[in-house]
């Protein structure tokens, strides 16, 4: 019995022993053969070989060959340079003060790039300048043939680097049921990664935009009680009529995996406050919503104070900042100092058709409210007026914010949000409304003042 | 055929100077194939720029590099016996071709005792391995060195012994009559002994030339390169790649003439007889050559152990009783 | 040598060197990290550096013509390297393989890292990469090639420091 107890694992002994057991059974050569006859099979086999400089392979979309620079989108802000772990990226800049863009205005300066050059032999294509570029000027490009006989001609210069712009793939398609860039829940404009720079400068401007109550008059913006003026000229950004998309935003689409990262950054604050601002306004006015989806680039109104303000700052080039820069409220400007001020592209030379972005992109020295509020009320020649109304982006000041919160939650909670989001939402759309700041510009409109 | 009478010297010089053309030409053509056989074995191409059509000078383009490299003697290593030894190597491998017939009337000595002949000078090169790794001044060129003298001798053996069952079946050690005596089902008759004999010849070819799987003397794993590690230049050249190569053409021929029926048509129809003997030489060697080189790309190196257990208690046992059986055949068949 | 050196070579015989030392370089591997890496996928099936003539068998040192130092030099490791140069036989190439080799790349600030293979030895070629895909080895070897066929063979092996026309090839490695 001893025997069989012994022997009966073993009649259920695994493939890999029995494999074992056969492997070791004496086979007179006939495994040398199978081994012969595995390499004669290949040998007539189609080979693998890729014939590199004759045919290449197609590279994977996402491939890190070299890092190529889109200069007019630079702003010389030096993150890239920053962070790069390596320190292989040499910027030189220079300030050029510019005539001011009307009479009397502040004479304006701005960074001119002088020198962007990478050290490819120092970089470590981590990729990290990529991602951090707040304004799409990086891009990896899958060009890998550029050794070099001397290791200083590994430096490339920006001429160099801008020529490898050249071969930056497009962005890749959309998802299979995605939201086009173009609808009104989306706000491509946060992608650019300018939030975290934008957002203290706006909370201090939040604070120095309650004394400002005429400018808001001026400007035919209902801003309720305290209004944040950001908004203000948000609504004018989507403008159909605005004129042609400057450069930054008309390649924000195409421009495609340094966006990326940055918009995956962003989404979640926005898409929560968009979602909740319809939800919020009882009547949404629906010209201004018709207005946004025919809005060029995809622009959105129906994002949130807090994301209009990113998006102003980080998005100077945008046809509308005319508007921003016009807003009475010194926030607004506030804003705009943070996140790069925006020129006017209907302006001048810039109406012309190719938008200057280097101009666009100039940093901008804040004005004082009442000399806005002076071009405001006599607009320079250079100046385009927008033949349309100012949109109401205020809400309702007699509404309560008890009944907002309510509001928002019970809506929340139908629309499936968690117990937690429905909150944090309703609590927000409460903030707002005792702070009168509008939830939704595009949409809350209840009253024109 | 042709009226011309030549005095000896004439002839002398004439048939040297064929053996110094065809052994380099044929190493180079072998180190091509070599490569684009194992290439084209593993899913490659092999060289394809060199030359332009598909890397046909490569090996040229080797062989003229290496002559004119530089030359390097290490300060330790005894300089004349280093600079010896790649002839040493080379010699004995350019001496098989002198016996090898390439057709009736194509052999530049056809010797009486041919086969005895070729397998001493067989041999011979080990002695010029020695000298390359006992001169070198290196350890690692000393220990191929001793690898490969071990390894020739073993595989020496069953070698010889696969000769002397074909030389019985013969009657004769000349390899004219080997070949003129060969019938039809050349490699695999008498029934059993000539296919095993062939065996055995392959696998101590294989080894004779410390190829894989058997090339424990040039482990780069292990040896770096065996006996030839010190050696560049043109010294490199002849000590191991026209050596090496050399002798796969050599016993290419070899193996064709002793087991495939040498200059014959490979079946023996009438119909055949117009292809001069030449051209079916020229294919069996190329088969034995593709065996060689099949057989390189498809297993792994064995231990040095493994090696010469295999030899001393495999193939010789083998080999002897081989010749006992077919001493049987002769005598009773 | 000797001749090679004292006598101007006449433009076939310089030709036929370059092109000779263009399509036989035989390639001293020097895997130091993930470079090593690339450079076996350079060297297997899918990419089959063999193409170009660049040989990947030899095991010793006296037998290369070309030196691929693949990735990290640490300090330590650069005195082996240096000794293999040494003991490569004129003329010999090198090639740089990877911001690691080429001047520290991630590993600037270290402590224990040589900043750059060409410290030690003469750097024929700079791969730029980290690391580089096999092709870009590929065409660093190409780059290389180009050089050779430019080069005066006395020249070089005189130690002349004057500066190599590169001839550029349609095609580049393609043709003799």
């Amino acid at each position: 019995m001893a025997v069989d107890e012994h022997r009966a694992p073993r009649t259920t002994e695994s493939d890999d022993a029995r494999r074992l057991v056969k492997a070791r059974r004496p086979g007179f050569g006939i495994g040398l053969l199978k081994g012969m006859a595995v390499t004669l099979k290949h040998l007539f086999k189609h080979n693998t070989v890729i014939q590199y400089p004759d045919e290449k392979q197609d590279l994977s979309s996402r491939t890190r060959g070299v890092i190529a620079l889109k200069e007019e989108n630079c702003t010389v802000c030096m993150l890239c340079a920053r962070e790069c772990p390596d320190w292989c990226i040499y910027i030189d800049s220079h300030k050029e003060t510019l005539a001011p863009k009307r009479e009397g205005g502040r004479p304006r300066k701005r960074n001119i790039l002088d020198r962007f050059a990478i050290d490819y032999a120092l970089c470590m294509y981590c990729g990290i300048c990529v991602e951090v570029c707040p304004y799409d000027a990086l891009f990896w490009s899958r060009e890998f043939e550029y050794a070099e006989y001397d290791i200083r001609e590994l430096t490339h210069e920006k001429e160099k680097l801008s020529d490898w712009m050249a071969s930056v793939l497009p962005p890749p398609a959309l998802e299979e049921g995605a939201e086009y860039p173009g609808s009104p829940t989306r706000a491509p404009e946060v992608a650019d990664g300018a939030a975290a720079p934008v957002k203290p400068v706006q909370a201090e401007a939040s604070d120095a935009a309650a004394g400002t109550p005429e400018r808001r008059g001026a400007q035919a913006a209902p801003l309720g009680t305290g209004g944040r003026p950001a908004d203000a000229g948000a609504p004018k950004e989507a403008k159909p009529d605005v004129g042609p998309v400057p450069g930054r935003q008309a390649e924000a689409a195409p421009a495609p995996e340094g966006a990326e990262p940055a918009a995956a950054e962003a989404p979640p604050v926005q898409e929560e406050e968009q979602q909740a601002a319809p939800s919020q306004e009882q009547a949404p006015g629906p010209e201004p919503t018709a207005e946004d989806h025919a809005g060029p680039g995809g622009r959105t109104e129906t994002a949130s104070p807090e994301v209009l303000g990113i998006q102003m700052g980080a998005e100077p080039a945008s046809p509308s900042p005319r508007e921003s820069t016009e807003t009475p409220s010194p926030e607004v400007l506030g804003i705009q100092m943070g996140g790069g001020p925006a020129p006017s592209p209907g302006a001048g030379e810039d109406a012309v058709g190719a938008p200057e972005e280097a101009e666009t992109r100039t940093p901008q020295e804040g004005p004082d409210p009442e000399e806005v509020a002076r071009l405001q009320e006599t607009p320079g020649p250079n100046v385009e007026v927008p033949n349309e109304e100012p949109k109401p982006t205020a809400l309702d000041p007699t509404e309560d914010p008890k009944e907002v919160y309510e509001a928002v939650l019970s809506d929340q909670l139908a629309k499936g949000s968690s117990p937690e989001v429905a909150e944090a939402r309703a609590k927000v759309a409460r903030v707002k409304a005792e702070r009168g700041i509008a939830r939704n510009p595009g949409v809350a409109t209840k009253e024109d003042s | 055929m042709f009226d011309i009478t030549l005095a000896t010297w004439q002839i002398l010089v004439i048939k040297i100077i064929v053996i110094l053309t065809v052994v380099p030409v044929g190493a180079l053509v072998g180190g091509y194939a070599e490569h684009k056989v194992m290439a084209h074995l593993q899913h490659r191409l092999g060289p394809m720029y060199p030359g332009g059509f598909h890397g046909w000078a490569t090996t040229l383009a080797d062989g003229i590099k290496f002559l004119y490299k530089e030359d390097i003697i290490p300060a330790a290593a005894d300089r004349k016996v280093f600079s010896l030894a790649p002839a040493a190597i080379m010699v004995p491998i350019i001496m098989t071709y002198l016996v090898i017939p390439i057709d009736r009337a194509l052999i530049v000595e056809d010797l009486d005792v041919g086969i005895f002949y070729l397998l001493a000078v067989g041999s011979l090169s080990t002695i010029g391995l020695l000298m390359a790794g006992w001169s070198s001044a290196n350890k690692y060129a000393l220990i191929g060195a001793l690898r490969s003298a071990a390894q020739l001798i073993a595989y020496e053996l069953p070698i010889v012994l696969a000769a002397v069952v074909v030389a019985m079946l013969a009657g004769s050690l000349s390899l004219i009559d080997i070949v003129e005596t060969q019938n039809w089902p050349f490699a695999i008759w008498p029934p059993g002994i000539g296919f095993i004999a062939f065996l055995l010849f392959t696998v101590g070819a294989v080894a004779e030339m410390t190829r894989v799987p058997f090339d424990m003397p040039v482990a780069e794993s292990e040896i770096i390169t065996g006996p030839f590690t010190e050696y560049s230049g043109m010294r490199y050249i002849f000590a191991h790649m026209f050596a090496e190569m050399g002798h796969m053409v050599a016993f290419g021929g070899i193996g064709a003439t002793l087991f495939l029926g040498g200059y014959q048509p490979i079946v023996p129809i009438p119909f055949l007889d117009f292809i001069p003997g030449v051209i079916w030489f020229s294919a069996k060697t190329m088969f034995m050559i593709f065996l060689f080189l099949w057989i390189r790309p498809t297993f792994p190196r064995v231990r040095e152990d493994q090696l010469q257990k295999f030899a001393w208690k495999f193939l010789i046992p083998v080999g002897l009783a081989l010749v006992l059986v077919t001493g049987a055949w002769v005598l009773y068949v | 040598m000797a001749v090679i050196e004292k006598v101007k070579l006449p433009g076939p015989a310089s030709w036929l060197l370059n092109w000779s030392r263009k399509y036989s370089l035989w390639m001293m591997q020097f895997g130091l990290a993930c470079c090593g890496i690339e450079m076996g996928a350079a060297i297997a099936s899918k990419f089959d550096i063999i193409r170009f003539g660049v040989i990947p068998f030899p095991a010793s040192p006296r037998q290369a013509d070309l030196l691929v130092v693949a990735g990290t030099v640490t300090d330590k490791m650069a005195a082996p390297i240096k000794r293999v140069y040494d003991q490569m036989p004129e003329p010999k190439y090198v090639i740089s393989m990877g911001s690691c080799a080429n001047c520290g790349g991630p590993y600037w600030d270290s402590y224990a890292v040589t900043k750059g293979v060409d410290q030690i030895i003469p750097v024929d070629v700079y791969v730029p990469g980290c690391p580089p895909r096999p092709e870009a080895l590929l065409q660093g070897v190409i780059r290389l090639q180009q050089k050779i066929s430019g080069e005066n063979p006395s020249e070089k092996w005189l130690g002349h420091t004057t500066p190599i026309p590169v001839i550029p090839e349609p095609g580049l490695a393609g043709g003799v």
